[in-house]
């Protein structure tokens, strides 16, 4: 392709967007709109999917050891219970460090345990991170069945509700992203079209001239890009502003356990993903919609 | 070079705009057709660039059946003719030297080419000083003359010219119509439909007449009389 046609394309793409200054202006801040609330909802599923990882990543597997085992048998469960599949990481608690957390976890009342330092009740215990946190029923059944094993516990019934809860999250935010995305896609291909509807007339003209459909369809599409990538931009500047400021606020605030995603963190990714569907949605309409005038 | 044989065409919503049409274009000629308003003029210079597909009969150009053009060919095909449309048909976003350089775009001519023609060509038809207006800021018998230039442009082989001085007052008239003959012996056939009897009559050129959509002479000579 000749450099004076993509020369020719931009000319007339940017001299119609001036002159239509107007339409040009509405069909960008209906990108800007469609695009601001789609990316809204993916931050905010975004979190859903952040939030929901970080609690069951706190879901673990504790085995308790026989107190009767012995020490080098201890180590040979160990190394066992590392076996067991969807098993990551195995971490030893000596009874003597479990009493020192449960001294901690009570604070001022701590008293009520002095004196047994020396005759320890609780037993060694060994913590089991799964793979997945569904995995838990099944690493704690294996467990289970180890010789030398007392008993196991994950929090058994409270995980498979969590369990359920987060995948419901998930579902329900791939499921917002996917409407609000086919909203938007609706709107800037309506905006866009219409802004070409409002120009058909030219097309026929140009094709009675002699022009080819790349020449009359070329500067339409450059234009659906520029309307779609600027729409695109404008709305991940403002959503990357909202959301930091959002972010830093949360920071700020004592009582929340769970830090949502980093504004810096989804800067760039956001700003890709969106200026990509911009891009795209420009050129899809505008290809679609020059494509009905195009047969004179 | 241009032949039409028993061409009737039909419109969508069933009015019969030309009836068993037989007739040809020579190569170099200039030739009027008339007939009142309503005979099938407009018709008849759609067909020919087609903009239009006629109901029955054939179209041939240069020994091609219109008709079989296919797509890809259309563009070239319509470049080799200049048309001056009875509604101008100008690009109402465009100044007028964009409107005429449209056509020298279309043709792929580059810009240094355009930017000395497209004055040019606007001088010729006395309009250099609209350059920078919009089509809208001009009057009826101005946009006229822009699509003449337009036509002209592109040095086509056939120019088609519907009602070319429709709006323009004597003066102008008179002056269109010596740029199309001066075109003309420079070698470009050219089609005139026009109601005007009196340029008819004076110039003498081969003239075919239309009334209600049929042929109703054919080989006069200036010589025609509504009626006659
Ligand atoms: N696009 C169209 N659709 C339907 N009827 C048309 C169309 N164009 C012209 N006609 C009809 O065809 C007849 C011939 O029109 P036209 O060719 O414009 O005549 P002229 O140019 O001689 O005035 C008229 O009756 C007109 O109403
Ligand atoms: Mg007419």
């Amino acid at each position: 392709m000749a450099l004076r046609v993509l020369w020719r394309w931009w000319r007339e793409a940017l001299l119609a967007l001036f002159r239509n200054g107007w339409l040009a202006l509405s069909a960008i801040g209906m990108v800007l709109v469609s695009l601001l609330i789609l990316g809204f909802v993916c931050l905010l599923a975004l979190n859903a999917a952040h939030v929901s990882r970080i609690v069951e990543e706190g879901i673990e597997v504790s085995v308790f050891v026989d107190e009767e085992l012995a020490p080098d048998l201890v180590v040979q469960l160990g190394k066992e219970l590392g076996r067991i599949e969807g098993v990551t990481g195995v971490t030893f608690i000596p009874k003597e460090q479990a009493l020192e957390k449960l001294k901690e976890d009570l604070g001022e009342r701590s008293g009520l345990l002095t004196g047994l330092e020396d005759d320890n009740p609780l037993p060694d215990a060994f913590r089991l991170k799964p793979e997945d946190a569904s995995l838990a029923p099944a690493i704690a059944r294996q467990a289970e069945a180890l010789p030398g094993v007392e008993k196991v516990r994950y929090g058994e019934g409270v995980v498979e509700k969590l369990l359920s809860l987060t995948n419901w999250v998930r579902v329900a935010a791939v499921g917002l992203v996917v409407i609000f995305g086919l909203a938007a896609m609706f709107l800037t291909m309506t905006t866009i079209r219409l802004s070409i509807i409002s120009r058909q007339e030219e097309i026929g003209i140009m094709k009675l001239l002699g022009a080819t459909n790349w020449f009359v369809r070329g500067p339409f599409i450059l234009e659906g890009i520029i309307i779609g990538s600027a729409g695109a931009m404008l709305a991940a500047g403002f959503l990357y502003w909202g959301y930091s400021s959002l972010v830093e606020q949360i920071g700020r605030a004592t009582f929340v356990f769970i830090q949502p995603v980093a504004g810096s963190e989804v800067a760039l990714p956001m700003f890709g993903s969106l200026l990509a569907c911009g891009v795209l949605l420009g050129a899809l309409a505008s290809t679609l919609s020059v494509h009905r005038f195009l047969t004179v | 070079m241009v032949k039409l044989y028993n061409v009737t065409k039909i419109y969508d919503n069933g009015i019969r705009a030309l009836t068993d049409v037989t007739m040809s274009i020579n190569k170099g000629e200039f030739l009027f057709i008339t007939g009142p308003s309503g005979a099938g003029k407009t018709t008849l210079t759609r067909l020919i660039q087609r903009e239009e597909l006629p109901t029955r009969g054939q179209v041939i150009f240069d020994g091609k059946n219109i008709a079989r053009i296919r797509p890809r060919e259309m563009a070239l095909f319509r470049r080799r003719i200049g048309m001056v449309f009875q509604d101008y048909r100008l690009l109402p976003r465009k100044t007028i030297f964009e409107n005429v350089a449209l056509a020298l775009e279309i043709a792929g001519e580059p810009w240094r080419e355009i930017k000395k023609k497209v004055p040019a060509v606007l001088d010729r038809v006395g309009l250099l000083s609209k350059v920078k207006s919009f089509p809208g800021q001009l009057s009826g018998g101005e946009q006229q003359r822009v699509s003449l230039a337009r036509a002209l442009v592109n040095k086509p082989c056939l120019v088609i010219a519907d009602e070319p001085t429709g709006n323009l007052d004597t003066e102008n008239a008179r002056e269109l119509i010596r740029l199309l003959l001066e075109i003309n012996s420079e070698g470009t056939s050219v089609l005139m439909a026009t109601h005007a009897l009196d340029i008819v009559n004076t110039l003498g050129k081969r003239t075919v007449s239309l009334d209600e959509g049929r042929l109703v002479q054919y080989e006069g000579r200036g010589t025609y009389r509504y009626g006659a």
